[in-house]
């Protein structure tokens, strides 16, 4: 190979770097309690989830399947509106976007969609409503970033159940490729839902003392299990030779994951929708915890051919539990 | 023991002012916001003692599990923790231990003490001392001879928060660092029922911590809605404010901390058997990893009113025994700003608990 071969071509600039759909910024959503969620392999786990009502089955992340739920886009600066009608007791959570107490998504102290006796409410605030009766969640969209909306009744259940999506915050100006208002540019970008099940809390709708321990025994990324993964356009990452490459990585699971791209060197530019304050270049893995949200960057290789892991691992031992392998190529 | 932070800090224009504010909001007689800017006390006086001892403990589900716990000569102190050890940096620190359990025990803070174990024989006594490190938050925590990482003595409970203070500079988490208004000490400690009961047995060789598993989760030695009842867990704030927590894990499991509402700014890390350095990249946060052992101090300036949860994002550890907190649960605080909590508060909603006042 010439030593001119090795300089990559110049990437399109401006072109939408986006890997997969979303809705947004006013959002009508539904709950579903009947998703069903195929793993790799031929089985399959129920699934809870949130959809438009209109958007064609199965309508969750990337219109293609149930689990996660829709990602949500909004503009720094401008209002999000997020109207849930349910006739179930199910709330959103705005996790990380800092709204007013009114719009928390907390069954005791905010406004939310339920059954005022399901929980013994104290200090809420804004309009709790009942069951059937829409409730519209609004917040002014904070810094451009990475965030995430879960469902905080029964947290321990809903969640687990599949109940959770990413709200992502693009700078003022609304430009797709740029992490915040003077913040790095891309060319590619991903979304990384990492989430695990206990298959034996399938059946389960409320904590009960089924819920004492939490044994992880299935292994998602966006959705997908297994080899599906490596096959799947959302999870696994293609980019021409010399694009840089988004990754926003979301850890929905109650155990930590450590992220690793098959060797490649990345840069960690922002941690739960802030820049960090000293860019952490050449990094090779980055521990993602419960409820944490890092955006990664890379420049895809000439020739890259791999696969990167997410190990989730014990929150006591550290042992890995289970992993889940997208694949890393250069095209 | 050497020179000691002063109990009490000057009251200045901000005490004063707040108190006037609360008064004219709602009646002082109905409120409780701390008038301190801290939520532990400090021991003055003669070196502090604490007894390791059997402590059955009760839960808000009902639970009773028994555990051990160093118990401060002068009381149960926080939440039937001890009193937390407030030192300056540089102090010599002389405290005395007194073992009141059935075997050998002795008195560890990782990363500061040094030097082979002296054992402590059931009934008997000895001074531990040692020099206080960097400014930071510590753990100091029981081991026994057959737990020489004090790994069972922590799952059973036996630790207390030791923080170090920068010389001179009490509102500050180290020297130069930024000023905080208040501070609250939380101790995270989780238990599997499984141990414990074997432990209390006598029997604590039945048990691998191998498959340690906890179903109890408390923070300051409370679990919710308890956390409400105490001073030492009920996160009363105003707005502007800048509030320092210091999180501390003692624990055997990893604690990621969330807030609603809210960033905060982690401003020093330490990695358990290590000292406490600031940190300079991953500062602004909303949930926060606490490795076991360790501790994370963070700012957070309260800019906004309301009522919002702080809790672990491993979600389970907002339970008791797997039941979510529909009306207890688990490690879970609330933090009020501009919000004020009335005495008498009960769970189930029937206490007077107004919010978003002024």
């Amino acid at each position: 190979m010439s030593p001119s071969s090795l300089v990559p071509p110049a990437p399109v600039r401006g072109a939408d770097p986006r890997t997969y759909t979303s809705i947004g910024p006013s959002v009508d959503f539904i709950v579903r309690m009947d998703g069903v969620t195929n793993l790799d392999g031929g089985s399959a786990i129920d699934t809870w989830f949130f959809k438009e009502p209109a958007a064609p089955d199965p309508g969750g992340f990337n219109g293609d399947r149930v689990l996660p739920s829709p990602l949500i886009e909004g503009v720094e600066g401008q209002l999000v509106q997020i109207t849930l009608d349910s006739p179930m007791p199910h709330t959103i959570h705005l996790h990380g976007l800092d709204v007013d107490q009114a719009n928390d998504g907390v069954a005791s102290t905010s406004g939310y969609v339920a059954d005022p006796d399901f929980v013994g409410g104290f200090g809420r605030v804004g309009n709790a409503v009942n069951l059937g009766t829409p409730f519209t969640y609004e917040f002014i969209a904070p810094h451009a970033g990475t965030y995430i909306y879960h469902c905080h009744i029964d947290t321990v259940v809903h969640l687990e159940r599949g109940m959770y999506g990413i709200v992502v915050v693009r700078p003022p100006d609304g430009s797709l490729d740029r992490a915040w208002a003077g913040g790095p540019t891309f060319d590619r970008e991903y979304v990384w839902h990492l989430h695990t099940f206990d298959s034996s809390w399938e059946t389960i709708t409320r904590s009960d003392n089924r819920t004492t321990r939490y044994r992880p025994d299935l292994f998602m990324l966006n959705g997908r299990s297994g080899a599906d993964v490596a096959t799947d356009t959302t999870a696994s990452i293609t980019a021409a030779a010399g694009e840089v490459v988004h990754v926003r990585v979301a850890n929905f699971s109650y155990v930590p994951a450590l992220v690793d791209f098959g060797g490649l060197t990345f840069d960690v530019i922002a941690s739960d929708g802030r820049p960090l304050a000293t860019t952490l270049t050449g990094q090779t893995q980055q521990l993602v915890a419960a409820g944490e949200r890092y955006d990664l960057l890379f420049t895809m290789p000439m020739g890259f051919s791999g696969s990167a892991t997410i190990r989730y691992r014990d929150l006591r031992n550290r042992a890995e539990l289970g992993t889940v392998s997208p694949t890393v190529t250069a095209t | 023991m050497g020179r000691r932070s002063t109990d009490h800090e000057p009251s200045s224009p901000t005490v004063s002012r707040r108190r006037l504010l609360q008064g004219g909001l709602a009646g002082a007689a109905a409120l409780t916001l701390p008038l301190w800017a801290r939520n532990f006390v400090v021991r003055g006086g003669a070196a502090p003692a604490f007894t390791a001892s059997p402590v059955a403990k009760t839960l808000a589900d009902g639970s009773t599990i028994p555990t051990w716990q160093l118990v401060d000569a002068g009381g149960s102190g926080l939440g039937a923790l001890p009193s937390a050890l407030v030192v300056d940096e540089g102090d010599s620190v002389s405290l005395e231990l007194t073992n009141g359990l059935a075997e050998n025990v002795d008195l560890v803070v990782p990363g500061v003490t040094s030097g082979p174990p002296t054992w402590v024989t059931p009934g008997g006594s000895r001074t531990v001392t040692f020099t206080a490190p960097t400014a930071g938050t510590y753990l100091a925590h029981g081991i026994t001879p057959l737990d020489p990482t004090g790994e069972v003595c922590r799952a059973m409970g036996l630790a207390t928060p030791l923080v170090v203070r920068p010389p001179g500079e009490p509102r500050r988490l180290y020297s130069g660092g930024p000023r905080f208004d208040r501070e609250y000490t939380l101790m995270y400690q989780d238990f599997d029922d499984r141990l414990n009961a074997a432990v209390d047995a006598g029997d604590s060789g039945s048990y691998d911590m191998a498959n340690y598993e906890p179903n109890f989760f408390i923070v300051n030695g409370l679990g919710f809605p308890d956390t409400l009842q105490s001073g030492s867990t009920r996160l009363s704030m105003v707005v502007g404010d800048a509030v320092a927590l210091r999180f501390l894990v003692a624990g055997q499991v990893t604690y990621p901390m969330h807030f609603h509402g809210y960033h905060a700014d982690v401003e020093a890390r330490r990695e358990e058997g290590g000292l406490s350095a600031p940190e300079t990249a991953v500062r602004s946060k909303d949930t926060v990893q606490v490795e076991i052992g360790a501790s994370a101090d963070v700012i957070l300036n309260v800019d906004q009113p309301g009522v919002f949860p702080l809790h672990s994002h491993y979600v389970p550890a907002v339970t008791f025994d797997g039941i979510y907190l529909d009306p207890h649960g688990g490690s879970l605080l609330m933090l009020a700003a501009n919000a004020f909590f009335a005495d008498g508060f009960e769970s189930g909603g029937t206490g007077d608990w107004s919010n978003t006042v002024g």
